[in-house]
Order: structure tokens, then C-alpha cells, then sequence
């Protein structure tokens, strides 16, 4: 269950409507060396330390850092909006590129249009993929479906607590059906109990998708739960520190697996790890 | 602006949706399951209270001029009588020449403040998407904008002659920069929200895309309030150009009883002036609300918190 490159067994379907098989010839992330140096007026700092990792399709990867480890600029290269300085990275065997059909990213903030309703929000993503008007509000009602604010379809972002916003960017990620989805801290701006509903839903939704996911979170629960694997990025100038494979078997439940020992004997270890990296600053 | 599915949110008013994680179905008595906002203080003074001060005040204002010309402590043939002016106002509609001067201050109005709105947002939106523009000629614009138009205003006289075409050009020149500069800041604004750009870049949408769907809409109240300030500046920029000499229009009038020591007459022009730009900025707010139904409940959000 480690290392082969189909992760969850061969019984998930396709989680939206229209998606295209993985690419399965070479890793779906796939970086050497990569770093990034930003020029500060004291100078050059180091962000990002030869990070070498390898995301294979279908896997759900996580990856926690102390704060200012540079996670998530690592996930903006990944996503083609930011340049490294040096090493090597591929994306779907491709140089990074902003805008790829087959990348979905959800940033931490929801950016949703606050004059565009939940469903005009969701169907944006669709818009720049050239798919017909009334296909997109199919779709996106669809999406808003999944996850459960159909009745929130023609409610603006002004309306919406923090948590429906997040879960409208969610879908309107998801829309697209992208064969690699790249989450930022996805509940970062979430209250604490909020939060495990989130993420329970998100493990649910991500149940049967047949992409890959490559989350960036603080969150070591978070990451346990949905994930398959777990790096541990130093602090900054940051590497990969450790690796860790969950096996915890899936259907995963949040709500049952935090109160198990196995579940907390993962947080323990990594949190192991990250601690000398947050605590050691 | 994308109109998917516009009767939706129809007749909902200002809801926010105050249950962080409750699941919609928890509430099957709206269609949408929004539930009104909670009235977190009660707001002091309702309309009924705001529109007795309003009309109070006036009246106050309205009865001290009428009791001190009255009395004589003022005098009449320089500071009028609410009462005679009234009375003229009145008489205006009785006037032969009145349409037509409403008629011509209206078409200057109209003329400019659509050739600089128009102009300004082109030009504000062609400088936003190249920035040397930009760079080259704000400063150049906002110095535009410092020079006292009314001065030139013999020159353009002396350039396009009495007829309406020196009072538009003088419109424009009052209203073009304005909406200019203003519309620059508007889109810059938008601009700035850096998240709001990652976004497009990631959705793959271009750059002209990204304009019209990310830029521009969010832009559109500032754009609002500007045309309602520009709206003004073009009836004053049309009134004075008039004073300044004309033909007819109701700067014409207004000149032309000012002159005469008709000083009842000129109040009573000035009213109509006042009451005319009033429905021109109610027509402008109506358009406004109609479209602006997100950033009602924006603001309404706001408040109520």
C-alpha cells in the first residue's frame, strides 16, 4: 500500500462528470533540487533548500512546515505562479504552467467574486475552459451539490459564512474535475470545529476522485486524515525533512479515526518532527 | 457581468447566513434556506424619525429667511423671499422659453457627462492594461485636472461660439479628468488584491478576460459614484458655460436675472437647477440598484455588524 502508484484500490470512479484518465507514464509532480532564493534589502535568503520530492498519480500527498517555510510558494511553483531559481520541476511531465486544464488549486483565501453568486462563482472556473453557459450551470450546480450548498446556488459571497465560502472555492475547484489537486491550508480561516466538519466533508468528497491531491496544511491532523503521505518540511531555508506513510486503511472518517490510538500515535511522531522545526527558531 | 440565473436571489433582501456549519436543509421555510439577519442592536431613528428632522430643518431654515425679509432685517431685493420665489418658480412654468432652455442645459448635460464617462473609463482601462501609458501620463492628467477650467472658458467660447458646442467642450473639460483619475484609482484598487489576480492566472483566463470578468465588475461602484459626481459637475460645467455667454439655457436665465436685480427670478432658476440634478442622480441610483444587488448586501452586511 506504500509505494504502488494506485493507492486506494481499483473501485473509485470518477468524482465529476467529464474527467480525463490520470496520466500515468511519469509522476504527476515531480521535483529535483528545486530552490528559491528571494532578495530581501539585507540581502539574498535562501526560502527553499533543493527540495527533491515525487508525487505519483492518484496519490494524496500532504506537506507541513512551520510557518515561512516557504510551503506554500513551493505549491505556487507547482501551480506555474511562481519561479523557482534553481533545479528541476515537472508538472503532468510538463514545465509548470499557470492555467493548465488539469490543475485545480484552492487557495487558502476563497477569492470568491463578491458580485457573482455561489453558483456564478463556481461556473468561473468552467468559463475559461470554453465550456457552453448552460453545460457550466449544470455542472456547477452539480458541484455545489457535493458539497451541500445546492440551496445556496443564487446566494452571494456576502451571505455565505466563512465556512460555505470555503466550500464554494472547493467547488469551484472540483468543477473542472483536474486530474491533480493542489489545496493551500484549505481551512485555515475556519474555526476549530468548523474545521474537522470541513475536513470530514473533504474526505468524503475525495473518497472516490480518481486524481491526485497535493495539499500544503499546518494542520497534522488534517494531513493524516487525507492523505497517504506526509512530508516534513524544515524550517526555512526549508527541505524535505521526513517522510511518512499512512497506512491507515480508507474509507477514512475523521470523526472515528482522531479518538484511535493508531491515529494519534501519527500525530505524535510528526509532530515529533515538525516540533524541533517550530520550536527551535 | 455574467447574469446566470438572475431571478434567484430574488426577494431574499439583505439575509446573512448566520449559522456557520448548519446544513441547508436545516431550514425547508425558505426556498434558499438564507435565514434574515439577526437585528444585532436596534438602529436609532427610523425613516419616520430621519424624514421629520429632514423636513423640520428645512422648514426652520426656510421660515427664518421668509420671517427676516419680512421684517425688513434683511432686504428683499438682494437676498429674495422664500414666498416670491415660490411664486416665480411657479411662473417659470408659464414661461415660453423655458422648455427650451431646460431642453439646451439638458442636452449639454447629457452630451458631456456621456463623452466623458465614456472617454474615461476607455482611457482609464487602456492605461491600466499598459502600464507605460500609465506611468507616462498620470501625472499629466492630474495636472490636467489642476488647471481652473473656468478661465478657459472665453477661450473655448472663442473656439466653438456661443452655441452648445463651447458648453459641452467645457463640460468635458470639467468632468473628463474627473472620471479619469477616478476610474484609474477604481481599477487599481481591484488590481491590488493580489489574490483575486493568482486567481485568474490559475484558472487560465487571459489577460483581456480577466479584465472584463475580474477588473472591471469590481469596479463598477466606485464607477457608480463617480458618474453620480460627474453627473453634478456636468450640469454646473453646462449652467456656467451658459452664464459665461450663451444663446438660451438656464445659465442664460439665471444670468440674465442676476443681472436684472431679479434676484426672486434667480433663486427660482436656481431651484429648478437643484430639483433637475436631483432626478438626474435619483435615475442614476435607481440603475445603480438594479445592478448592484451584491454590494447592497455587502454593505448591508457591514452594517448590521
Amino acid at each position: 500500500m506504500k509505494d504502488g502508484g494506485d493507492i486506494r484500490g481499483t473501485e473509485r470512479q470518477v468524482l465529476l462528470d467529464g474527467a480525463s484518465p490520470p496520466a500515468r507514464e511519469s509522476g504527476m509532480i515531480e521535483a529535483r533540487d528545486v530552490c528559491l532564493d528571494l532578495f530581501t534589502p539585507d540581502g539574498q535568503l535562501r526560502i527553499l533548500d533543493d527540495i527533491t520530492l515525487s508525487v505519483r498519480p492518484g496519490e494524496y500527498v500532504g506537506v507541513v512546515g512551520p510557518s515561512g517555510s516557504g510551503k506554500t510558494m513551493f505549491l505556487n511553483m507547482v501551480a506555474g505562479i511562481e519561479q523557482r531559481s534553481s533545479g528541476s520541476l515537472t508538472v503532468l511531465g510538463q514545465e509548470p504552467k499557470a492555467g493548465t486544464k488539469e490543475v485545480g488549486y484552492a487557495m487558502a483565501r476563497d477569492g470568491l467574486l463578491p458580485w457573482r453568486t455561489a453558483a456564478e462563482n463556481v461556473a468561473l472556473s468552467l468559463e475559461a475552459r470554453g465550456v457552453p453557459k448552460a453545460e457550466r450551470r449544470e455542472r456547477a450546480l452539480d458541484a455545489l451539490d457535493r458539497v451541500g450548498l445546492r440551496k445556496f446556488a443564487g446566494a452571494y459571497r456576502s451571505q455565505l459564512s466563512q465556512g460555505m465560502r470555503q466550500r464554494v472555492a472547493l467547488a469551484r475547484t472540483l468543477v473542472a474535475n483536474p486530474q491533480l489537486l493542489l489545496l493551500d491550508e484549505p481551512f485555515a480561516a475556519l474555526d476549530a470545529h468548523t474545521r474537522i466538519l470541513m475536513q470530514e466533508q473533504l474526505c468524503q468528497l475525495l473518497e472516490p476522485y480518481e486524481g491526485t491531491m497535493f495539499l500544503v496544511t499546518h494542520d497534522i491532523p488534517e494531513a493524516i486524515l487525507l492523505c497517504d503521505r506526509v512530508l516534513v518540511f524544515s524550517r526555512r531555508p526549508a527541505t524535505v525533512k521526513t517522510e511518512f506513510h499512512i497506512d491507515l486503511p480508507r474509507p477514512r472518517s475523521a470523526l472515528h479515526l482522531r479518538s484511535t490510538a493508531e491515529f494519534q500515535g501519527w500525530q505524535a511522531r510528526i509532530w515529533e518532527e515538525l516540533a524541533e522545526e517550530v520550536l527551535d527558531q | 457581468m455574467s447574469t446566470m440565473g438572475p431571478g434567484e436571489a430574488n426577494g431574499v433582501g439583505p439575509t446573512v447566513i448566520a449559522d456557520t456549519d448548519a446544513p441547508p436543509t436545516a431550514d425547508p421555510g425558505t426556498s434558499r434556506g438564507a435565514v434574515p439577519a439577526p437585528r444585532l442592536r436596534k438602529q436609532r431613528g427610523g425613516p419616520v424619525a430621519v424624514w421629520t428632522v429632514r423636513i423640520a430643518f428645512l422648514v426652520i431654515v426656510v421660515g427664518l429667511w421668509q420671517l427676516l425679509a419680512a421684517q425688513g432685517t434683511i432686504n428683499p431685493a438682494f437676498s429674495g423671499e422664500p414666498s416670491s420665489i415660490w411664486s416665480s418658480f411657479v411662473g417659470l412654468f408659464e414661461s415660453p422659453t423655458l422648455g427650451s432652455d431646460v431642453w439646451t442645459t439638458m442636452e449639454e448635460t447629457l452630451a458631456g457627462f456621456a463623452i466623458s464617462v465614456v472617454l474615461g473609463v476607455l482611457v482609464a482601462y487602456w492605461m491600466v492594461r499598459l502600464p507605460f501609458l500609465e506611468r507616462t501620463f498620470t501625472p499629466l492628467a492630474t495636472a490636467a485636472n489642476a488647471v481652473p477650467r473656468i478661465a478657459l472658458m472665453p477661450v473655448f467660447i472663442i473656439w466653438f461660439g456661443l452655441g452648445p458646442a463651447s458648453k459641452i467642450f467645457n463640460v468635458v473639460s470639467f468632468v473628463f479628468f474627473l472620471v479619469l483619475l477616478n476610474s484609474l484609482s477604481a481599477f487599481e484598487q481591484v488590481q491590488s488584491d493580489r489574490d483575486l489576480l493568482l486567481l485568474a492566472r490559475t484558472l487560465g483566463f487571459t489577460e483581456q478576460q480577466r479584465m472584463w470578468k475580474f477588473v472591471l465588475p469590481g469596479a463598477v461602484p466606485v464607477l457608480f459614484a463617480t458618474m453620480e459626481l460627474a453627473l453634478i459637475y456636468s450640469f454646473t460645467g453646462a449652467v456656467i458655460g451658459e452664464m459665461l455667454g450663451g444663446y438660451n439655457g438656464l445659465g442664460v436665465t439665471i444670468e440674465t436675472d442676476a443681472n436684472a436685480l431679479n434676484t426672486n427670478g434667480y433663486f427660482a432658476v436656481v431651484l429648478l437647477v437643484v430639483i433637475i440634478t436631483l432626478l438626474l442622480v435619483q435615475i442614476l441610483r435607481f440603475i445603480r440598484r438594479r445592478l448592484l444587488r451584491w454590494s447592497h448586501f455587502e454593505t448591508r452586511d457591514s452594517q448590521t455588524i
